[in-house]
């Protein structure tokens, strides 16, 4: 990559994008119920959540293609929920296979500057340049059939990043494409971004993705914000217990609270954060919290193992019927095979702890 | 199994050509080959020297241009539009589009004539007389291109149905507006080049119908070329071979034409 391909693609001011109390209904379905978010300049959001909670709709409403009920779609503080989508300066990769089956590469890529009445000389160089930037310079030629799956959702980035949007937006780019592409992809697109500076909202439902890529990650859930933060605060402290489970793996041990400390098997253990207003609750652990010992005289046993490589996942069933996951170092866990008795504890430090939902 | 569906594919096809060609070759000799004379083309001279070989064949090409135009104009829109908005309203438009397959071209003409009838009668006092006069011009007869626009409907609804299936409108669409394009822009420079297939089959089937449509211009009294070359034919077994064999050649040349012309068109976008 060039620098000359770098200063023509960089956006001259990263923009600021709040959505504020949005809200949008598709008859009975509330899609968006008041949803309040801001990105921060230059910054690389992930909007994370299950399906259906509203992630596209919100997306598609900064696009302009998706019109808000009530509410409104800030850009650098000025409402744009009445520029239409082509003013919008925004620029879009679709999680199906968007590129115009018609054009080649880079007339796709060049297709946005014909649009803006770019001269053709002016148009190639700056297409060619952004197909550099992709890493795809020798396959401008191709068109969207002879292109690999990865190789079109790169194009679809080249071509959104040509008008030099203010904001990036990514709808499960990379939902398409098989595992190990999605990995390379992803990097290169959190690269890319962080090179350009460019405002940029990735929707997923993948929370590894989310987690691994992005400055902050948004977790929706039924068309609300749930909680914005950093991955690793959102993954250690997870502000509900809707994201606690959504992020990452969490099992719930039934305890019982009193005062400012929980009694969890057979442990004492002070509270996280502030604890809920009942008695009966349920202590949030990740499995890799979780430590198990192999012991005879043990009333826990061991259901099921799974080998990630490096780790082993251990699903063990509690003597009152609760299920619990333990990530071990391999070796430790080859021991542990179906049936065996087990001890489960937990390490001495505040623990989550959420209201009893069984 | 792939061997095997390549072992039957000769003998298929052998037969596909024997049916087809086998009729098709012996109507030419009949022609061509006139007992006592040798080889002759003296039956398609004499037709091409018939009083009204070229008008009305220019009749029915400029018929053919005018439908294909208008019916494309009415439905490119309306299947687009039924896609992006409406998706709920397609069977409606399906059904609404085949019906012209379901009523005989005698009830239809029937109709047509009817109203012809009646119209200049209630409207003699009226500026919409002139329009009944007009379109009835048998110079340039628009009320066939308008019972021919009504007959194509199914035909051309199917074709573009079918090439809209392939793509993702909404999607192409969308981008294309993210990249700074306005909706006339959008369809026209992202959906319309994607449908240039379909568009193809459209005008195809449409020239095809417009070309070997009879009934309606026999029965509202105009002569474009299928009326044409049946009214000459008649008398003379041989002659009237010679047109059955000159119109298919004229349909097929016309038919390659608009082939060749849309394969032109699509090497010269793409280099
Ligand atoms: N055009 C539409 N018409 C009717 N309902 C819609 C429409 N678009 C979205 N919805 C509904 O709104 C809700 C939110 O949809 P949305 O596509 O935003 O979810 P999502 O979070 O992107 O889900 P996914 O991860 O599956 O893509 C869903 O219940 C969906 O069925
Ligand atoms: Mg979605």
């Amino acid at each position: 990559m060039t620098a000359t391909a770098l200063e023509d693609v960089r956006t001259e001011q990263a923009a600021t994008v709040e959505f504020r109390a949005l809200r949008r209904e598709f008859g009975q379905t509330v899609a968006l119920d008041g949803l309040d978010l801001t990105v921060r300049p230059g910054e690389f959001l992930a909007l994370l959540g299950p399906s259906g909670c509203g992630k596209t709709t919100a997306l598609r409403m900064l696009a302009g293609f998706e019109h808000p009920d009530s509410g409104e779609v800030l850009v650098d503080g000025a409402d744009v929920t009445r520029v239409p989508a082509h003013r919008r300066d925004a620029g879009m990769v679709f999680q199906s296979y968007s590129l115009f089956p018609h054009l080649s590469a880079v007339d796709n890529v060049a297709f946005g500057l014909r649009m803006r009445k770019v001269g053709t000389a002016e148009r190639r160089r700056r297409a060619t340049e952004l197909l550099e930037l992709v890493g795809l310079a020798d396959k401008g030629a191709r068109y969207p059939h002879q292109l690999s799956g990865g190789q079109q959702q790169r194009i679809a980035l080249a071509r959104a990043l040509a008008l030099r949007p203010r904001v990036l937006l990514l709808d499960e780019p990379l939902s398409a494409l098989d595992a190990k592409v999605r990995l390379t992809l992803r990097e290169e697109i959190r690269r890319l971004q962080q090179e350009l500076g460019i405002t940029t909202l990735f929707v997923t439902h993948d929370q590894e993705e989310a987690l691994s890529v992005a400055d902050r990650v948004a977790v929706m859930r039924e068309g609300r914000l749930e909680q914005c933060a950093e991955p690793a605060e959102l993954y250690g402290r997870p502000a509900t217990a809707f994201v606690a489970e959504f992020v990452g793996t969490m099992s719930r041990v039934p305890a019982v609270l009193s005062g400012s400390t929980v009694e969890v098997l057979g442990l004492r253990l002070p509270v996280d954060g502030t604890p809920p207003g009942t008695a009966e609750v349920d202590v949030l652990v990740r499995p890799e919290g979780v430590r198990l010992t192999a012991d005879d005289g043990a009333d826990a046993r061991v259901v099921a193992t799974a080998f990630f490589g490096a780790a082993t996942r251990v699903t063990v069933l509690l003597a009152d019927g609760t299920e619990v996951k333990a990530d071990l170092p391999t070796h430790e866990a080859a021991a542990l095979t179906a049936g065996t008795a087990v001890r489960v504890s937990l390490p001495e430090r505040p623990v989550l702890v959420a209201e009893r939902t069984a | 199994m792939a061997r095997r569906v390549n072992a039957w594919r000769w003998p298929v096809l052998g037969f596909a050509a024997l049916y087809f060609l086998v009729p098709l070759a012996a109507s030419v000799v009949f022609t061509v080959d006139v007992p006592g004379r040798g080889v002759t083309f003296d039956a398609y001279r004499r037709i091409v020297s018939t009083e009204g070989f070229t008008t009305s064949l220019l009749l029915s090409l400029e018929l053919a241009l005018v439908t294909i135009a208008l019916v494309l104009l009415l439905m490119v829109p309306a299947v687009v539009a039924l896609r992006l908005g409406a998706p709920r309203l397609r069977p409606v438009v399906e059904v609404v589009c085949s019906l012209p397959l379901v009523v005989p071209p005698i009830a239809f003409v029937a109709g047509i004539s009817t109203v012809l009838k009646w119209g200049p009668e209630h409207l003699s006092r009226t500026p919409l007389f002139q329009t009944f006069v007009a379109v009835q011009n048998p110079d340039f007869p628009f009320v066939l291109v308008l019972a021919y626009v009504v007959m194509a409907l199914p035909f051309v609804y199917r074709a573009l149905d079918a090439g809209l299936r392939a793509i993702d409108v909404r999607t192409l669409v969308e981008a294309a507006r993210s990249c700074g394009a306005a909706w006339p822009q959008a369809l026209l420079r992202a959906v319309l080049p994607n449908l240039r297939g379909a568009l193809l089959n459209a005008s195809f089937l449409t020239l095809a119908l417009v070309l070997g449509e009879f009934t309606v211009a026999q029965l509202l009294g105009f002569t474009p070329f299928a009326v044409w070359i049946y009214s000459i034919g008649g008398s003379q077994a041989q002659l009237s071979v010679a047109v059955s064999v000159l119109s298919l050649l004229v349909t097929w040349a016309l038919l390659l034409t608009l082939a060749g012309f849309g394969g032109r068109t699509k090497t010269a976008s793409r280099g």
